[in-house]
């Protein structure tokens, strides 16, 4: 009987000791979870969609302006200056196309985020910047004295993007270095691949090929025999698909895809609207029209930001297709990362030329 | 608490933009200029941009608070002249309503703006921004300002309130008293152009103009001597502001519509209210009393 | 050559819309509503915001109808609210009228894609683009609307000039609905092809300049055309030789003509007079 007792005394202790192990182990995830997230703020989606891809669980992320809205244009809710406030991460172009968030950061009296602060990221650091403005004063008309702050259309200026952002949470949390430069490089490599093509990548290396791109000496590099064929079949990606307009000439409405061209072999020859928001002169419209004609332009890309009604005019008036695309990231239209937005880029362009 | 804090200063320049307003748009309503201060604002943002151009002190960053003395300065000469034409026009050799010519002023003076920073640059910037308006944003510099114009100007009113009423109330007679009118229709103007350019900096045109119009509107239709169509003004706009401000915050949308949707509302029920005899004879007796 | 058949297209438009909106202007300057073109061009903003709300697409035709049918009934409502005794001025309806109707739209404006370009600054348009089918159909729109205004035309200036007080109001209100809906009409059709400003120019600037020196209705009225076709030449012709936006230079050009013209009329002196008196024909 005794036996039986102390059996029964250890069970019940053995239990005791499993139950209490048990619930230790669940809970340890919970305390790792409840590390508190870093808040970021961003001003376009895109940017939103690359922080999202670095800092993946350990941030939340949110931005200001959202897909098919006017990037010099935000409505002034009461929410923004609640989140700038509770920010720890600020994301900007860091050139002049955010007019708007001037006044909002003053209000957000949030002093981690302020320019210079530890928790402010300029992503268009080290970008190559492109339509500089020779002449220091506004004389040329040029409403972006810095250059084009478009950057955002060309996935060579993701990966800096990336980089910088990278920096930024870096400084802000520093214990997980390590994951946000992993994901980063994965970033960078999938976008390596995205542009040329896993065998290329493979062969060369995605920093190499992306200088040549941005050197325009690419596509002379890749006429180089190779194995008794040109290194060009072995290329895939977003640049095999774009292949078919590469050199083509286009029109813009607005200087909106200036990084886009650059690097997708597009030849802007003019825009309708350089200068947003003032209507062009009768001398402008008729070089248009005739320029139209003349070198048989066929597309004219317009932001979808943009109304549509003198877009349309314009198609009137010479047969030219204008093709609407949206700027950023749109999860409204099913557009959810920078990959699906180039994607469906390049096919509405190719439709359509 | 962040939310009340958050609609303190803003509040304060409402109330700030409500006093003056309502005074001037009893005036403005009785004159028959209603759009005067739209074209008032136009006015002065063609000053300023023709101040821009004219000494090249454009800045890269175009927070709205550093107004750049000479655009300033120049944004008030352009109001004079503005002021000066607006008086001779108002005669009888001029078969136009007055309103009339302050439409075109206003419609030349936006597209002379285009034109000029058409030379200049980020046009479309500026004129988004001053339509909405970024009350919410209203910064204690900027509440300063609006402060002192507001209070300058409105110890002016009052002690040459009864020149400026009797002036309004022979508006639409045609009699010959020229030269003592001018200079009094010079100030009214001129001095109501000051106010707008604060509060449109602030507020926005469209804000400034729903709080000169409406709160105005429902007074005059209620009747009464000066003082309670004044008081019936300012509390319409009061309570529209108040409340306004704190459906924009808790319905996260910008504060400028939601204000001007209660004004409206306001409005009709007032209006509605009034056409009940019941109402209207207790409004009188309280009036009166 | 090549420039001239280039530009015919919107050169025949601006001459069109001068002789209409003369005609109108005449009626807004007598009746003293001179913002309600800027008020009904943001009231069928407003209703094609609120057609592509409903689910149709932008610029579908059954967005437009939806534009149309809004703008009508708001005008509908303002014509209904003439009453004999008015304390409040019809120019302040309007004011409020524009005011919310802004108002309403800028909420809405996040709601849509591309919101912000139904907010009355940005409805620009650029007549320079108008193409020979544009301008078919807007005299298509503008032909019913002229006959009416013929058969009725007596009437409404009556109307116009308050010499119907005497009668019952509403058959004064009748005739004013058919003269407001008419006039929104071309309103609605004219301001995305030119913008709302040259519209708002056109309809007021020339009526007023005429106005100042001419006694007669009809006089009134030709020598708005006229001067509104002028201007709006003159104006193309500036924008193409000094390269400056088309739209501003019209609208600027008539504008100064019309302070130009006030200020000469307010200093001319009686010998003058006689010159105008030749001006004038008709009664």
């Amino acid at each position: 009987m005794k036996e039986n007792n102390i059996n029964i005394k250890l069970i019940e202790y053995m239990k005791k000791q499993i139950i209490g192990l048990l619930l230790a182990i669940i809970t340890i995830p919970g305390i790792a979870v409840e590390k508190s997230q870093i808040r970021i703020v961003c001003s376009f989606s895109d940017y939103a969609s690359i922080a999202s891809e670095i800092a993946k669980g350990y941030a939340t992320v949110e931005s200001i302006s959202q897909g098919e809205s006017d990037p010099h244009f935000i409505p002034p809710k009461p929410s923004y200056a609640m989140m700038l406030n509770r920010a720890d991460i600020w994301i900007t172009t860091g050139m002049d196309l955010e007019q708007w968030s001037t006044t909002l950061i003053d209000r957000a009296h949030n002093s981690k985020i302020m320019d210079g602060a530890v928790g402010f990221v300029a992503v268009s650091d080290g970008v190559t910047i492109l339509d500089k403005p020779e002449k220091a004063d506004r004389s040329e008309g040029d409403v972006h004295l810095m250059g084009n702050p478009h950057i955002n259309t060309s996935p060579l200026n993701w990966k800096i993007i990336a980089r910088n952002i990278t920096v930024g949470l870096i400084k802000v949390d520093p214990e997980n270095a390590d994951f946000y430069q992993r994901n980063r490089d994965d970033f960078i490599d999938r976008i390596d691949r995205a542009l040329f093509g896993d065998e290329l990548v493979d062969m060369f290396g995605g920093e190499t090929l992306s200088r040549l791109l941005l050197n325009h000496t690419l596509f002379t590099f890749l006429d180089r025999e190779y194995q008794d064929k040109k290194l060009v079949d072995l290329l895939g990606g977003w640049l095999k698909e774009a292949l078919p307009f590469r050199g083509s000439r286009i029109i813009a409405y607005h200087k909106n895809w200036a990084y886009f061209s650059d690097i997708f072999g597009l030849e802007i020859i003019d825009f309708i609207e350089p200068k947003p928001g003032i209507p062009p002169s009768a001398k402008h419209v008729q070089y248009i029209v005739n320029l139209i004609k003349d070198q048989e332009i066929k597309v004219m890309l317009v932001a979808s930001y943009f109304e549509k009604k003198s877009p349309q005019m314009i198609e009137d008036r010479t047969g030219i297709k204008a093709v609407y695309l949206p700027l950023f990231v749109n999860h409204e239209i099913g557009i959810d990362n920078n990959f699906e937005l180039v994607d469906y880029w390049i096919s509405q362009i190719k439709k359509n030329l | 608490m962040l939310s009340i804090e958050f609609i303190f200063l803003p509040f304060l320049g409402c109330l700030l933009i409500v006093l003056i307003n309502v005074y001037f748009g009893i005036h403005v309503i009785k004159r028959e200029i209603i759009f005067i201060d739209i074209a008032l604002a136009s006015i002065a943002a063609l000053g300023s941009a023709v101040g821009m151009v004219l000494f090249e002190s454009i800045s890269v960053d175009h927070s709205h608070e550093e107004h750049g003395f000479f655009p300033y300065l120049f944004s008030l000469g352009f109001i004079s002249i503005a002021s000066f034409a607006f008086t001779l026009l108002k005669h009888k050799k001029i078969s136009i309503p007055l309103e009339a010519i302050i439409g075109i002023a206003y419609a030349v003076a936006t597209t002379l703006t285009v034109i000029i920073l058409d030379k200049g640059a980020g046009g479309d910037v500026h004129v988004h921004d001053m339509l909405v308006g970024t009350i919410l944003w209203i910064s204690g510099h900027q509440l300063t300002r609006l402060a002192l114009v507001v209070t300058i100007v409105g110890v002016f009113h009052i002690i040459y309130r009864k020149k400026f009423m009797s002036l309004t109330e022979s508006f639409h007679n045609h009699d010959n008293k020229i030269n003592r009118h001018m200079l009094w229709d010079f100030l009214f103007y001129f001095s109501f152009g000051l106010v707008v350019v604060e509060a449109v900096n602030i507020a926005g045109i469209l804000t400034v103009f729903a709080f000169l119009i409406l709160p105005a509107s429902l007074a005059v239709l209620l009747g009464g001597n000066w003082m309670s169509k004044l008081i019936v003004g300012w509390l319409a706009g009061i309570t529209a502001s108040l409340a306004g401000l704190l459906f924009s915050l808790k319905l996260d949308v910008p504060s400028a519509p939601v204000i001007i949707t209660l004004l409206g509302i306001i409005l009709l029920l007032g209006y509605l209210l009034y056409k009940i005899p019941k109402f209207r004879r207790a409004a009188k007796e309280i009036s009166e009393s | 050559m090549g420039t001239l058949l280039f530009l015919a297209p919107p050169i025949v438009a601006c001459i069109i819309l001068a002789g209409i909106l003369s005609y109108f202007g005449n009626h807004i300057l007598s009746r003293g509503i001179i913002f309600i073109d800027i008020a009904v061009a943001q009231i069928a903003a407003l209703g094609t915001m609120i057609g592509i709300l409903l689910g149709f697409a932008e610029n579908s035709a059954n967005a437009q109808i939806v534009s149309y049918a809004f703008t009508i009934i708001i005008l509908g409502i303002f014509s209904v609210m003439k009453v004999k005794n008015q304390v409040l001025p019809q120019e302040a309806i309007i004011g409020i009228f524009y005011c919310i109707a802004l108002g309403m739209a800028l909420l809405l404006a996040e709601k849509i894609p591309g919101g912000s370009n139904y907010i009355t600054k940005t409805i620009t348009g650029n007549v320079l683009w108008v193409t020979w089918k544009s301008v078919l159909y807007c005299l298509l729109i503008f032909i019913p609307v002229i006959i009416i205004n013929l058969v009725m035309g007596n009437i409404i200036k009556k109307v116009s000039h308050g010499e119907l007080a005497g009668n019952s109001m509403s058959r004064t209100r009748i005739y004013d609905l058919v003269f407001y809906i008419t006039f929104g009409i071309v309103i609605v059709k004219s301001v995305p092809v030119m913008g709302i400003f040259l519209v708002f120019m056109l309809l007021i600037g020339p009526a007023s300049i005429s106005r100042i020196f001419v006694r007669s209705w009809t006089g009134r009225i030709i020598w708005g055309w006229i001067i509104g076709a002028a201007g709006s030449l003159l104006g193309i012709y500036i924008s193409y030789s000094m390269n400056i936006s088309n739209g501003p230079a019209i609208v600027s050009l008539i504008g100064i003509a019309t302070y130009i013209a006030a200020f000469a009329k307010l200093y001319m002196k009686r010998a003058d007079k006689n010159i105008l008196k030749q001006i004038n024909f008709g009664n």
